[in-house]
C-alpha cells in the first residue's frame, strides 16, 4: 500500500484569482480520499489539475511515481486516471453502450488502418469491447438503457452512466466530481453502495463531494479546502470537528446542517 | 403556403424512400454499382424520358456532367467525414481538390515545352502522388488550426480555400491565371487512353473510386476512429477526458477527409486536359457543404445523394426552363438559387438532411418526445435535480473553462 497520487504545493492562478495556493496531500493505494470544502473552494480546480485540463501554474502531481504535470489529458487516461465531471458531460446523442465503449477504446490499440482494413485485432477489440462495456453497465445496474441514449437516461442513471464511462478506461485512479449532486436519498444509498464496490475492486477513489453525510460515511481520508487554501486533512471525525472546518462550512458560525445549507446554494 | 410546406405527405414520401434504401440492406451496394456502370449509358444514348428529370440530361453534355457529378460525390463523401461525423466546420474543401489537380499536372507531361514539372511521369503514377500531396496538405491545414473552434476554424479554412488558390494563381510554375492545359488522359487495358468523354472515367474511375471510399468510410465509422470522431462532435473536453487524443483524431479526419479530393482532384485533372485557378472558385467549397448538408450530416448516402443533387438540379433545371424567365429573371442564369429554395425547404422539413444518418435521425425524433416528457414530469423528488429527458447541463462552463479567458466559446 503505497501513495498512489501525490499532490505536491499545487498552485493555480486565474489572473488575479488564485483559485488553488500551495495545495499539498497525499493519496494511498485503495483508499476513498474525499475532497470536501465550500462552492469555489478550488475542488474543481484540483481536478482539472490533475487529469491534465489545466497546466497548474506552480508545484506538481505525480502519480506512481511518475510526474503528470504538462500531460495532456488522454496521456493521463492512459497511465491510469480518470474522472467523471460536476457537470455532467456525457456523448448525449451516442446510446449508454457507445458512451461506455468509447471509454473501454482507450485501452484498444486500432489505428486508422487497422480499422480500414478490419485487421484481425479490430475485429477482436470490437468483439470485446462490446462486452467489456456491457459488463460495465451491469455492474453499475444500467443494462437495461444499453441502447437508449444517453440524453435520455434520468439524472441518476446519467451519473452512473459516467462512472461506468470513466471505469470503462482502466483506471487505477477514479476521481469523482461531486457524484451524489442532484440525486434522491434513494440514489444517494446506491451511490455510496457503487463507490464503495469500486474500491473493493482494487480502483483507488477521490471524491469530491458537497453532502456531509455522503462523504464522511466514505471517505477513509478527507482534505478540506477553501479559498483555495488546504485548511483540514485526515481522518473524516477528526476533521469533523476542525474548528476551521465548522467555519468555513457555516460561516459565522451560525446553526444549522453544512450539507443542507451546501445543497441550497447549489441549486443544479 | 405555410399549410404547403408543413405537408405531413412530403416528409412521408421522403422518409420511405430512406427506408427503402436502408431496407435493401447489403444488396443497396450492388444496386448503386450497377446503378453507376448503366446509367452512363442509358443517359447518353436518351433513352430516359424528360419526366425522370434525369432525361434531360442526354449525350455527351449528360456524360460529362455525370462526370462532374462523380467528382462531386467523392469530395462530399471526404467532406462529410470532416464535418458531418469528426464535427469540424469546413468551408475551404475544394482546396485540397485543388492541390490534387495541380499535383496531377506538375507530375505530367502537360503544358508547354517551358512549363515547369517536378517530373515527367504516366498519369497512374500521379495518382499517388495527389493523393499523399492532399493528405499532407491535411496535416499541414490540421495542425496550426485545430486548436481553434468552430466559427474560427470556418474561417480558417475558408481562408486556406483562397491561399491555394491565389497561390496558384501567382507562381510561376503553375503558370498563374493561364492554366495548365494539355494533362494527359489515362490509358487502361483493352480500350485504350480514356479521351475526353465522361462516361469511361465514370466507369473505370469514378465509380471504383466512390465504392472504395464509401467502405473505407464505412469501416472507419464502425470503429474505434468513427467512435472517437463522434465523441469529440459530442463534446471536446469529454472525449479528451476519456482519453481520445484530441488532435490526433481531428487531424485524421481531415487526412482522411481530403484523401478523397486528393484521387478527385487527379480525375478531374486527367479528364479535362486543363486547369486554372478560375476552376475552382471559392463558392464550390460552399457547394460542397451544401451537398453534405442537403444529404444529411455524416450520412454517406446522404453525400452520394447530395452531391448528385448540387450538380445535376442546375442543369436540369436549366434545360428543363427553356430560357424562360422568372420575374424577370432568366431561370438559366439563377438557377443557383435554386439551391438557396432547396435548402431551405430541406432543413424545414428534415432538418436531419435527405438521408439523415441514423444518430441524427434519433436525435431529431427524440427531441420532440422529450419535450412531453418534461411537460408531464411532476415535481422533483429532490429540488436540485433535473427533469427526465432535460438536459441536466443548465449552466454552461462551471467545470472546465479556458483559464481566465472569457473569450472561447466554453
Ligand atoms: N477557468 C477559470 N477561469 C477563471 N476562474 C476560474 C476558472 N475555473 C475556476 N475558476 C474559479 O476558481 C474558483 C474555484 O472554482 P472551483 O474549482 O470550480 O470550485 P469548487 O469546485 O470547489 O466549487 C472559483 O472562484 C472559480 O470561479
Ligand atoms: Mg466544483
Amino acid at each position: 500500500m503505497g501513495t498512489i497520487l501525490k499532490v505536491d504545493k499545487v498552485t493555480m492562478q486565474f489572473g488575479g484569482l488564485r483559485a488553488l495556493g500551495d495545495v499539498d496531500f497525499e493519496i494511498q493505494e485503495g483508499e476513498i480520499f474525499g475532497l470536501i470544502g465550500p462552492n469555489g473552494a478550488g475542488k474543481t480546480t484540483m481536478f482539472n489539475c490533475v487529469t491534465g485540463v489545466y497546466n497548474p501554474t506552480a508545484g506538481s502531481v505525480t502519480f506512481d511515481g511518475v510526474a503528470i504535470t504538462g500531460k495532456r489529458p488522454d496521456q493521463i487516461v492512459e497511465i491510469g486516471i480518470c474522472r467523471t465531471f460536476q457537470q455532467i458531460r456525457l456523448f448525449p446523442n451516442m446510446t449508454a453502450l457507445e458512451n461506455v465503449f468509447v471509454g473501454v477504446d482507450a485501452r484498444h490499440k486500432t489505428q486508422i488502418l487497422g480499422a480500414i482494413f478490419r485487421s484481425p485485432r479490430h475485429r477482436r477489440e470490437e468483439r470485446e469491447g462490446e462486452a467489456k462495456a456491457m459488463k460495465l453497465l451491469e455492474y453499475v445496474g444500467l443494462t437495461r438503457f444499453a441502447n437508449d441514449l444517453a440524453k435520455n437516461l434520468s439524472y441518476g442513471d446519467q451519473r452512473r452512466l459516467e462512472i461506468a464511462r470513466a471505469l470503462g478506461t482502466g483506471p487505477k485512479l477514479l476521481l469523482l466530481d461531486e457524484p451524489a449532486a442532484g440525486m434522491n436519498p434513494v440514489e444517494k444509498n446506491g451511490l455510496r453502495d457503487l463507490v464503495r464496490k469500486i474500491r473493493d475492486s482494487g480502483v483507488t477513489v477521490l471524491l469530491i463531494e458537497h453532502d456531509m453525510k455522503v462523504v464522511m460515511g466514505l471517505s477513509d481520508r478527507v482534505a478540506v479546502l477553501d479559498h483555495g487554501e488546504r485548511i483540514a486533512y485526515g481522518k473524516p471525525e477528526e476533521v469533523q470537528k476542525d474548528p476551521k472546518v465548522i467555519e468555513a462550512y457555516l460561516g459565522s458560525g451560525a446553526g444549522g446542517n453544512a450539507a443542507s445549507k451546501q445543497s441550497k446554494q447549489e441549486g443544479a | 403556403m405555410a399549410a404547403v410546406l408543413k405537408n405531413p405527405g412530403i416528409k412521408r414520401f421522403s422518409d420511405n424512400v430512406a427506408k427503402f434504401w436502408f431496407a435493401m440492406g447489403p444488396f443497396r451496394y450492388l444496386v448503386a454499382a450497377g446503378l453507376m456502370i448503366l446509367v452512363p449509358v442509358i443517359m447518353e444514348r436518351g433513352y430516359l424520358p424528360e419526366w425522370t428529370l434525369l432525361g434531360y440530361l442526354d449525350g455527351l453534355y449528360g456524360t460529362n456532367i455525370l462526370f462532374t457529378t462523380g467528382v462531386w460525390i467523392l469530395l462530399a463523401l471526404g467532406l462529410n467525414v470532416v464535418v458531418g461525423m469528426a464535427g469540424l466546420l469546413d468551408l475551404g474543401y475544394v482546396a485540397f481538390l485543388m492541390l490534387g489537380a495541380y499535383t496531377t499536372a506538375l507530375f505530367t507531361e502537360s503544358g508547354s515545352a517551358e512549363q515547369f514539372h517536378f517530373a515527367i511521369l504516366n498519369p497512374w503514377l500521379a495518382l499517388p502522388i495527389a493523393l499523399v500531396v492532399a493528405m499532407l496538405a491535411g496535416v499541414l491545414l490540421g495542425v496550426p488550426t485545430l486548436r481553434l473552434r468552430g466559427d474560427y476554424l470556418a474561417i480558417v479554412t475558408l481562408g486556406f480555400h483562397e491561399i491555394v488558390r491565389q497561390t496558384m494563381n501567382n507562381l510561376e510554375v503553375t503558370n498563374g491565371s493561364r492554366g495548365i492545359f494539355g494533362i494527359p488522359h489515362p490509358s487502361v487495358p483493352v480500350t485504350g487512353e480514356l479521351g475526353l468523354d465522361g462516361t469511361p472515367y465514370w466507369q473505370w474511375l469514378l465509380v471504383p473510386a466512390i465504392i472504395l471510399a464509401v467502405i473505407m468510410i464505412k469501416h472507419l465509422e464502425n470503429s474505434r476512429v468513427g467512435r472517437y470522431w463522434t465523441a469529440l462532435r459530442e463534446d471536446e473536453v469529454a472525449a479528451a477526458a476519456m482519453g481520445v487524443p484530441v488532435t490526433k483524431m481531428k487531424v485524421l479526419a481531415f487526412v482522411i477527409g481530403a484523401s478523397t479530393s486528393g484521387v478527385a482532384g487527379w480525375i478531374y485533372a486527367v479528364k479535362l486536359n486543363y486547369i486554372s485557378p478560375n476552376n475552382f472558385p471559392l463558392l464550390q467549397s460552399i457547394l460542397v457543404l451544401c451537398a453534405v448538408v442537403i444529404g444529411g450530416l455524416g450520412s454517406i448516402a446522404g453525400a452520394v445523394l447530395g452531391a448528385a443533387l448540387v450538380i445535376m438540379l442546375p442543369e436540369i433545371v436549366r434545360e428543363a426552363s427553356g430560357g424562360a424567365e422568372v420575374f424577370g429573371f432568366d431561370i438559366e442564369t439563377g438557377r443557383i438559387a435554386v439551391f438557396g429554395v432547396l435548402l431551405i425547404i430541406v432543413m424545414i422539413f428534415r432538418p436531419g438532411g435527405l438521408l439523415a444518418a441514423k444518430r441524427r435521425r434519433v436525435e431529431l425524433m427524440e427531441a420532440g418526445a422529450a419535450d412531453m416528457v418534461i411537460s408531464e414530469a411532476g415535481p422533483d423528488p429532490d429540488e436540485t435535480a433535473a427533469p427526465v429527458g432535460q438536459e441536466p447541463v443548465v449552466t454552461e462552463g462551471d467545470d472546465v473553462r479556458a483559464p481566465s479567458e472569457g473569450g472561447e466559446e466554453r
